[in-house]
C-alpha cells in the first residue's frame, strides 16, 4: 500500500472517530492501525462504508501472558485495491467486553458470537449472543482458545437449552430437520417455520462437528500443520493447505519458485473443477434429473482420477508443502491431463445442454432460492454464490497469489441470484478453470519445486487469502515458537451459510435441498 | 446421452492403481537404523519405535509420505497397496522386528 492511501483513509475520518486511532503503520499486506476499543466499531464502520471495504476476518488473540490483554483484530479488504486494513484493539483481561460491530458491519454478527464462545470476550450491544460453535452442553466459563485452556482438557457436560427463534401466528408450523440427516451427510440443524407450504423463517444451528482445529494447530509444528490444513474441509483441502503454506512463506519472507507457483494454480483449479462438478451434479440430482446427475458424477470421477494419476491423491493431499509443492507434472502427465481436460470439456457441454434443455429441471432452478445483490453484499457472501448475486469479487483477480497474476481468465458474474444463476456461474467457472489449467501447464517455467523456508521468527503476523471452490478463505497466523501462536482460519462457508436463511424465504420446504446444494456449503469448514 | 459402461467389476476384477499413489508405507528393516526420524516426523503419531520393533498403525496413518521423504536411510517407501481393511482394530497395526 502506498503511504498516501493510508493518510487518505485517516484524513477521510471525522475528528471524533479519528481520535480513536492510536498508531498507524505500513506492513507487508497493508496498513495496521492500533485503535481505541470503544471507537473500533465507528472506525471499522467508516472504512467499511466509505471505502467499500469488505470484512475479511474478525478474531481475537489471547495476549494475556505477553501484553496482559486480549487483542481484537478486524481485517478489511479495500474495494478495487490489493490492500488490507487491519484494525487492532486492546481488550482488558479484567473487563473482557468490547462494543459490537454488528450495527456497523452486518456480517460481523457470527464473528462476534464465535469470539464470545472461544475467548469469552463479550460484544456489548450484540443482538444475539447465543453460542455459535460450541456444543449445547459446553460449560459457560470454559473458553477453548484461551491460552490457559489445556488442549486436552475434559470439560463437564452441562445441559444448557438452546433457545431458538420463535415464530408465532395462526397456522404456523415449525419443521425441525437434523442435525442427523438421512443421507448421512455432516450434521446441522435447520428449523423451518412454515405458513402452509412457503417457508417464512429458517434458523440454522451449526457447530455439531466442531473439532478445535485452531487450538490443535497451535501445538503442531509448521510442517505438520500443512496436513491439518488439508483436512479442514475435505474437498477444499488444497485451497486450505495453499493458504496455510502461503501464510508461513510470508512469515519467513520466502518467495516460492515460479514452477511451484504455476503448479499450485494447476492443482487449485483441478480442485475447483471436481468440486463444481460435484455441485452441479447435486443440483441435477435434487431436481430428480438422475441421468444428468450421473453424467456429472462420471465427469467428477474422471477429474478425481486425473488428480490421482498426477499426484497420487484423489483429493490432492500431500501435494502442497511449505516453500512450494512436492509433486511435479512431467511430459507424460501433462499430455494425459490435457487429453482428459478436452474430454471433460466436451462432455460437460453435453451435460449442460441436457440440463438446460429439460424444462422440468429449469422450472425448478429458475427463480428458486433467490439471494438479492443487496443481501449478498450485506452478508458478504463470497465465491460463486456471491458472484451469482452480483458480488463481483474473486481473490484470484483482486489479490493475486501463486501464478494467477500471469494467467488470464474471466470472472463470471450474474445478477439473478437464483439456483440457476449459481448453476450457470459454476458451469462457466468449470470452463474458465480448464482454460487456466491449459494456460498454466503450457507456460510452466522450468526450475525448482520448493524453496527452503526458515522457521519464522516468533511474533510475526501474516495472512493469506485463497479463492477456494467455495469462495474466499483466509488463514491468519501469528508465529510462535516453532508452531503458530494463533492460527485463525475462516472458510468461505462461515460467511455463506447465512445466505441460506435469506434465500429460502418464500420457497417451499422441498426446494430446500436444492437451494442448499446450489450454495455448496461446508459443515466441516464452518465447524472448525 | 448414452455413456456406455463406466463402472468396473471390482473386486471380481482387481483394481490396478496408478503408479505413485500413496498407499501403505513399507519399511525395509535391512536399511532401518531405528534412529526415530520417521517417528518424530509423523504428523499423527502412527509410528512407534521400541527397542526391538517398529509399529505402524494404519488406523492412524494419513498416508502423507513424510516418513518416506524424511528417512535418511531410505528405509521407508510408499507402496500402492490400498486394500487395507481389517475386521479387527489390531489388524491395522503392522509390527516389524528391528534388526540389531
Amino acid at each position: 500500500m502506498n503511504p498516501k492511501l493510508m493518510s487518505e483513509i485517516v484524513a477521510s475520518m471525522p475528528d471524533e472517530i479519528a481520535k480513536g486511532i492510536q498508531k498507524t503503520g505500513l506492513r507487508e499486506g497493508g496498513v495496521w492501525m492500533t485503535v481505541d476499543r470503544d471507537l473500533l466499531p465507528k472506525i471499522a464502520g467508516h472504512i467499511h462504508n466509505s471505502w467499500g471495504a469488505a470484512l475479511v476476518s474478525m478474531h481475537a488473540v489471547d495476549n494475556r501472558f505477553i501484553t496482559s490483554d486480549f487483542k481484537l483484530c478486524v481485517v478489511l479488504a479495500l474495494k478495487g485495491q490489493d490492500d488490507f486494513v487491519t484494525l487492532v484493539a486492546s481488550v482488558d483481561a479484567k473487563d473482557p467486553v468490547f462494543p459490537s460491530l454488528t450495527s456497523e458491519i452486518f456480517c460481523a454478527n457470527w464473528y462476534e458470537r464465535e469470539i464470545h464462545d472461544m475467548f469469552g470476550l463479550r460484544a456489548k450491544g450484540h443482538p444475539d449472543l447465543r453460542p455459535l460453535v460450541l456444543y449445547d452442553d459446553w460449560p459457560e466459563a470454559a473458553f477453548p482458545l484461551r491460552k490457559d485452556f489445556p488442549v486436552d482438557a475434559k470439560v463437564p457436560r452441562v445441559p444448557r437449552p438452546y433457545v431458538f427463534r420463535e415464530v408465532e401466528g395462526e397456522g404456523i408450523f415449525v419443521v425441525p430437520v437434523g442435525p442427523v440427516h438421512a443421507g448421512v451427510i455432516e450434521p446441522g440443524h435447520f428449523r423451518f417455520s412454515v405458513a402452509g407450504e412457503p417457508i417464512i423463517d429458517l434458523e440454522i444451528r451449526l457447530g455439531y462437528a466442531h473439532k478445535g482445529i485452531e487450538k490443535l494447530s497451535e501445538r503442531l509444528d509448521y510442517a505438520k500443520g500443512v496436513h491439518l490444513a488439508e483436512r479442514i474441509s475435505g474437498d477444499n483441502g488444497f485451497a486450505h493447505s495453499l493458504a496455510y503454506c502461503q501464510a508461513i512463506e510470508a512469515l519467513s519472507s520466502v518467495s516460492v519458485p515460479d514452477r511451484a507457483r504455476y503448479l499450485r494454480c494447476v492443482f487449485a483449479e483441478l480442485e475447483r473443477v471436481h468440486t463444481h462438478l460435484g455441485d452441479v451434479g447435486g443440483i441435477a440430482l435434487d431436481t430428480a434429473f438422475t441421468i444428468g446427475a450421473q453424467h456429472a458424477f462420471i465427469l467428477r470421477e474422471r477429474m478425481m482420477d486425473v488428480n490421482d494419476l498426477l499426484t497420487g491423491s484423489r483429493f490432492l493431499r500431500g501435494v502442497n508443502c511449505i516453500g512450494g509443492v512436492r509433486k511435479d507434472i512431467d511430459e507424460e502427465g501433462r499430455s494425459k491431463l490435457i487429453e482428459r481436460l478436452v474430454m471433460v470439456k466436451l462432455d460437460y457441454q453435453e451435460f449442460y445442454d441436457d440440463v438446460t434443455s429439460t424444462p422440468s429441471v429449469m422450472d425448478r432452478l429458475e427463480t428458486t432460492g433467490v439471494l438479492s445483490c443487496e443481501a449478498a453484499s450485506d452478508l458478504n457472501i463470497v465465491g460463486p454464490a456471491g458472484r451469482a448475486s452480483g458480488v463481483d469479487r474473486d481473490v484470484r483477480r483482486d489479490h493475486p497469489y501463486a501464478g494467477y497474476r500471469n494467467l488470464s481468465f474471466k470472472v463470471p458474474v450474474l445478477r439473478q441470484g437464483d439456483v440457476n444463476a449459481r448453476f450457470q456461474v459454476k458451469s462457466e467457472e468449470i470452463m474458465e478453470s480448464i482454460s487456466i489449467i491449459e494456460q498454466a501447464i503450457s507456460n510452466i517455467p522450468e526450475g525448482e519445486l520448493r524453496a527452503r523456508v526458515p522457521v519464522p521468527a516468533p511474533g510475526k503476523t501474516a495472512m493469506s487469502l485463497v479463492e477456494s471452490p467455495r469462495g474466499e478463505l483466509v488463514h491468519w497466523i501469528v508465529a510462535g515458537d516453532g508452531s503458530p501462536f494463533r492460527h485463525k482460519i475462516r472458510d468461505a462457508s462461515f460467511h455463506n451459510w447465512r445466505a441460506m436463511e435469506v434465500a429460502v424465504l418464500g420457497d417451499i420446504v422441498p426446494d430446500f435441498p436444492l437451494v442448499n446444494k446450489s450454495f455448496g456449503l461446508s459443515y466441516a469448514g464452518n465447524d472448525l | 446421452m448414452g455413456k456406455g459402461v463406466v463402472t468396473e467389476r471390482y473386486p471380481n476384477i482387481p483394481y490396478v492403481p496408478h503408479d505413485g499413489i500413496h498407499g501403505a508405507p513399507s519399511f525395509n528393516m535391512d536399511k532401518c537404523r531405528s534412529d526415530k526420524t520417521c517417528e518424530e516426523i509423523c504428523p499423527t503419531d502412527a509410528i512407534h519405535i521400541e527397542p526391538d520393533q517398529l509399529c505402524i498403525d494404519l488406523g492412524l496413518c494419513i498416508f502423507c509420505g513424510d516418513c518416506a521423504l524424511a528417512c535418511p536411510h531410505h528405509a521407508v517407501t510408499m507402496t500402492n497397496e490400498f486394500e487395507l481393511a481389517s475386521k479387527r482394530r489390531k489388524g491395522l497395526v503392522r509390527v516389524h522386528a528391528i534388526k540389531q
